[in-house]
């Protein structure tokens, strides 16, 4: 007789038979011929059954005061955080941040009154005209073109050509705009490095006065130093282009580098 | 215990409370948000029409929520101002759409302004097709299956491939065109729609 | 039935040296477990099947995701990844994990009510059309019907046939309490009644919002986040804990620590988790207190789950040397051990200084895994490992199949894990670093940057998926009466001579 570990039960020897055959065949005959799975060697059928625990219950220890130390803790803390960081229960507000940079409904935030003010006044000198066309081209430029030339202008090596540094986009104007115009596709070397991706046409897209301002911007950014890019300037290369459907080669692009349209 | 009444009572408390905090109230209070609309009578968030609409269900049908979010979160706690995807977005850019796909993963970028950053169909089309051609280093797979090649009939069809710009590799033989089903064009459709460049009040810059 | 009592001599022979043990108790088990031989048998076999089938798809969706032009290059439609995502999660979700919860539970609700089990009808039409449902629905999903709401992608019409059966058990348990003999309810069936109560209502209320009465905006979200946080703990975590606190005390053979511990445990359980689900939109477009709740409910769950660990650690206390040899407790115990782990998990990710690392990463499935998988797949297997033998009337026929079926959700699950995990950290740190005022690195060097861990995680789906064959060749010998005719537990080693 050992011990069943999965219940500490007694269990018999598996050579021991469990119900003897004399046993058997002097007290229940029927054995013989009933079905194995429904027979009457009940022990061996429901051994599983037999050998179980009864079923579980409760013990009745109490709740340690540690246990209810922390969930006090927990609780309070809990509470602290939510007076903090709720903004009033107001539905314009999205993260904790909002206070700080000028919520929405907080008065005297600048807002899109104040950037009206600013463009209004941009007219003023050139220099404010640049720096509105700069501030107007960053943010054009952080939501249209970083997702491949980056946020950085440095591109993604051996996928979209980098910006910062970038020959083509500080060379020739005249150059630069029709690639942003009307896309450029297969290869092309970017400062020193060979690309060959497509680039969509934007010129359906970006109007005059925002493509001067991202043009500006990139011409102008990231250690690139070349001069800035007019609205005007964007409009007489649309006009001068206005039939071309298809995208540039590199090769094209260089014979435009050669003989400025006039 | 052994009063199944004071159970369900339990039951129904705890659970309902949280059913009135996160469902009932929400609704209540941001469940009825209106477009903003200037006097040129533009709507912002805009309208989407027609294909794009129906671009909504292509997008859940073959799971692109998966791998793709449509939310920016603030500039200051992470980075997802400086990728690309345009600014924060708020909880009115999204009444215009029927089938919200905020996400949870990011195993490839975020698509909430992908129509302003990449806003020519054909490109769509042709990084649907291949991926990998596009972005070399890209784990998207190909949706070719919502492309068919055919024989040109009579004049080429208008929303072919354009497939100078495929690899050769996936060019078609000589008399034959690659062509969006309709479930394609009305992804893409869609995903020309995703476009956050209108301003609201309550986004801060 | 009856002639048991009278005629066993080992029943006798336990009545001896173990305290309350009744012959007559054991008759009743027998009976019990007779009424529930063919439903249990059901569900848990058609569990059974659906996890190898979740397996399959899982082992598919996960070499695409580091290999995406394999077998096809997007050709064929209903093969291609996010379709086999889904596949997956649907089949293992409402094919194999709740089928399997609702079979247990069938089980331990008829020992715990000590009633036979009533109107075996209602039950098996319901499993039936539980499994014709989620049949409909993944063909559904693979042939392009799926809504693309996360948890909820079977197509509306197959939702329906869903509730409808889910509605006919949770009116069956009912049915099941109305019956019951006397005296106190033990805490496992406070867990299976609140969740088969709690299901049909969350279920209803996100399929009408979101699919019949479609709600504006980020609603959608908020409730498919809310369901979704809930199937987890207000379905499948009760399920599993009832499972826990069944088959710990029953193993060893003690009562359950405290009874206040469990009260707390599950009353706290009740009402924080409930709040959780807008933890998964952190940072996101939903207004900032819906966030705020939703953090500090997630903190809060380290009330019940530290609770709920000491309850099962203290009664476990003592009989460690168990964990070598009963299967049941040894899976139940690294089921129970996982929840502890993947709830301070789950509560530090909900912390936003730390969500904003891990949101969106691969952290987030290694988080998930750990909790469907590691938590409650291994719970009902602990639960099955038992069961079986008592329904089929037989023994498991190999120790050596139950041990490779541990070993392979053991290293399997833990290297899913880790994997995952650093593979999670690894995106979202290189997402937060910056270069002066702009990211130092371009997005697609964070996706390069995970392929090592994804092909890991591959690796470790082949271990889970060798697991799965091993146990589902064991559980169809048992079925076919292909087990051990023996009075004498499968277990993993001999029990050493005392």
């Amino acid at each position: 007789m050992k011990p069943d570990t999965e219940t500490n039960l007694p269990v018999k020897d598996p050579s021991d038979a469990l119900v003897p055959e004399e046993h058997l065949a002097e007290h229940h005959p029927e054995a013989k011929n009933a079905d194995y799975a429904e027979g009457i060697d009940v022990t061996q059928v429901h051994g599983a059954i037999l050998r179980e625990k009864s079923d579980p219950h409760d013990g009745q220890e109490p709740i340690p005061v540690w246990i209810i130390a922390i969930c006090l803790g927990v609780v309070l803390w809990g509470g602290y955080y939510l007076g903090k960081n709720t903004a009033n229960f107001r539905p314009d507000i999205f993260d904790t941040h909002a206070a700080a940079i000028g919520g929405p409904a907080a008065p005297g935030a600048p807002g899109a009154a104040g950037d009206t003010k600013a463009e209004g006044a941009a007219a003023d000198s050139p220099e404010k005209q640049l720096a509105a066309l700069m501030k107007e081209g960053k943010s054009a430029y952080g939501s249209i073109c970083a997702s491949c030339h980056q946020a950085g202008g440095g591109g993604q090596p051996g996928t979209y050509p980098p910006l910062a540094g970038s020959e083509w986009v500080t060379g020739d104007s005249h150059v630069l705009i029709p690639i942003v115009l009307h896309g450029v596709h297969g290869p092309m070397t970017v400062a020193g490095a060979q690309y060959n991706n497509n680039m969509q046409a934007w010129g359906p897209t970006i109007k005059d006065k925002k493509m001067a301002a991202i043009l500006t911007y990139i011409r102008q950014s990231w250690g690139n130093n070349a001069s800035p890019v007019t609205p005007e300037e964007v409009g007489k290369i649309r006009e001068a282009f206005k039939d071309r459907k298809t995208q540039w080669t590199e090769a094209e692009l260089l014979q435009l580098k050669a003989n400025p349209p006039k | 215990m052994n009063r199944l009444p004071t159970l369900f009572l339990g039951f129904i408390l705890t659970f309902l409370s949280a059913w009135v905090g996160l469902i009932a109230v929400p609704y209540f209070q941001f469940g009825n948000l209106k477009p903003e609309v200037t006097e040129d009578n533009t709507y912002s968030p805009p309208n989407p029409a027609g294909s794009a609409i129906a671009g909504e269900l292509v997008y859940g049908a073959n799971g692109c929520v998966y791998c793709h979010t449509q939310q920016v979160r603030n500039k200051i706690d992470t980075s997802d101002g400086q990728y690309g995807w345009g600014r924060q977005t708020v909880a009115r850019d999204y009444i215009s759409q029927r089938r919200i796909f905020l996400g949870t993963m990011r195993t490839g970028p975020d698509l909430a302004n992908t129509g302003a950053s990449k806003s020519e169909a054909m490109w769509q089309h042709l990084h649907l097709y291949n991926p990998q051609h596009f972005v070399g280093a890209s784990i998207m797979p190909s949706f070719r299956y919502l492309y068919v090649t055919q024989k040109i009939k009579g004049q080429r069809s208008a929303f072919a491939l354009d497939e100078s710009r495929l690899p050769p590799g996936d060019r078609p033989p000589a008399g034959y065109e690659i062509v969006p089903t309709q479930d394609a064009r009305d992804l893409v459709a869609y995903l020309l729609s995703l476009n956050r460049s209108y301003s609201l009040k309550e986004v801060k810059e | 039935m009856s002639a048991i009592g009278t005629e066993t001599t080992l029943g006798q022979e336990y009545s001896k040296v173990v305290p309350n043990y009744s012959v007559e108790d054991a008759a009743e088990r027998s009976e019990l477990d007779a009424s529930t031989r063919l439903p249990v048998l059901l569900y848990l076999g058609s569990s059974i099947f659906w996890l190898l089938v979740g397996t399959a798809f899982a082992l598919v969706a996960s070499f695409k995701l580091h290999d995406p032009a394999l077998f096809d290059n997007g050709m064929l439609s209903w093969l291609s990844w996010p379709r086999m995502r889904m596949a997956h999660l649907n089949a293992v979700a409402y094919g194999w994990a709740a089928t399997a919860g609702v079979g247990v539970a069938i089980w331990l609700t008829s020992r715990l009510c000590r009633t036979t089990l009533r109107y075996p009808a209602i039950v098996i039409v319901a499993g039936v059309f539980w499994n014709i449902g989620v049949a409909i629905g993944i063909t559904a999903i693979l042939a392009g019907q799926s809504t693309g709401v996360e948890w909820l992608e079977f197509p509306p019409y197959v939702g329906a046939i869903l509730f409808a059966s889910f509605g006919l058990i949770s009116l069956w348990t009912l049915l099941m309490f109305w019956y019951r003999a006397p005296g106190h309810i033990y805490v496992s069936q406070w867990y299976i009644l609140a969740a088969f109560f709690w299901f049909p209502w969350l279920y209803a209320t996100a399929y009408l919002l979101i699919f019949v009465f479609p709600v504006q905006g980020v609603l959608q979200p908020i409730t498919n986040w809310w369901y979704g946080h809930n199937v987890l703990g207000l379905w499948f975590t009760p399920l599993g804990l009832a499972s826990a606190y069944y088959f710990i005390p029953k193993v060893i053979g003690r009562p359950v620590y405290s009874y206040y511990l469990s009260a707390l445990g599950f009353w706290s359980l009740a009402f924080f988790y409930s709040w959780n689900g807008g933890h998964h939109l952190i940072g996101g477009p939903i207004p900032l207190w819906v966030q705020t709740v939703s953090i500090v409910a997630s903190v809060m769950m380290i009330i019940p789950v530290a609770v709920t660990a000491i309850n099962h650690h203290m009664t476990l206390t003592g009989n460690f040397h168990l964990l070598l040899t009963s299967p049941t407790l040894r899976f139940t115990v690294f089921g129970a051990m996982c929840y502890t782990l993947v709830s301070v998990q789950g509560m530090s990710m909900a912390i936003p200084s730390l969500n904003f690392v891990t949101h969106f990463t691969h952290y987030t499935v290694g988080h998930s895994h750990l909790g469907l998988y590691s938590f409650y797949s291994s719970i009902m297997f602990g639960a099955m490992y038992y069961i079986v033998p008592r329904l089929a009337q037989c023994e498991w026929p190999s120790a050596g199949l139950i041990k490779l079926h541990f070993w392979c959700v053991f290293y399997g699950s833990a290297l899913m894990f880790v994997c995952l995990s650093v593979a999670g950290v690894t995106q979202g740190t290189m997402w937060l670093a910056k270069n002066g005022d702009l990211p130092a690195y371009a997005f697609i060097d964070t996706v390069q940057a995970t392929l090592p861990y994804l092909i890991g995680r591959s690796v470790a789906g082949v271990i889970l998926a060798l697991g799965h064959v091993a146990f589902a060749y064991h559980f169809m010998l048992m079925v076919l009466q292909m087990g051990k005719h023996t009075d004498k537990p499968t277990l993993f080693t001999e029990p050493t001579k005392a």
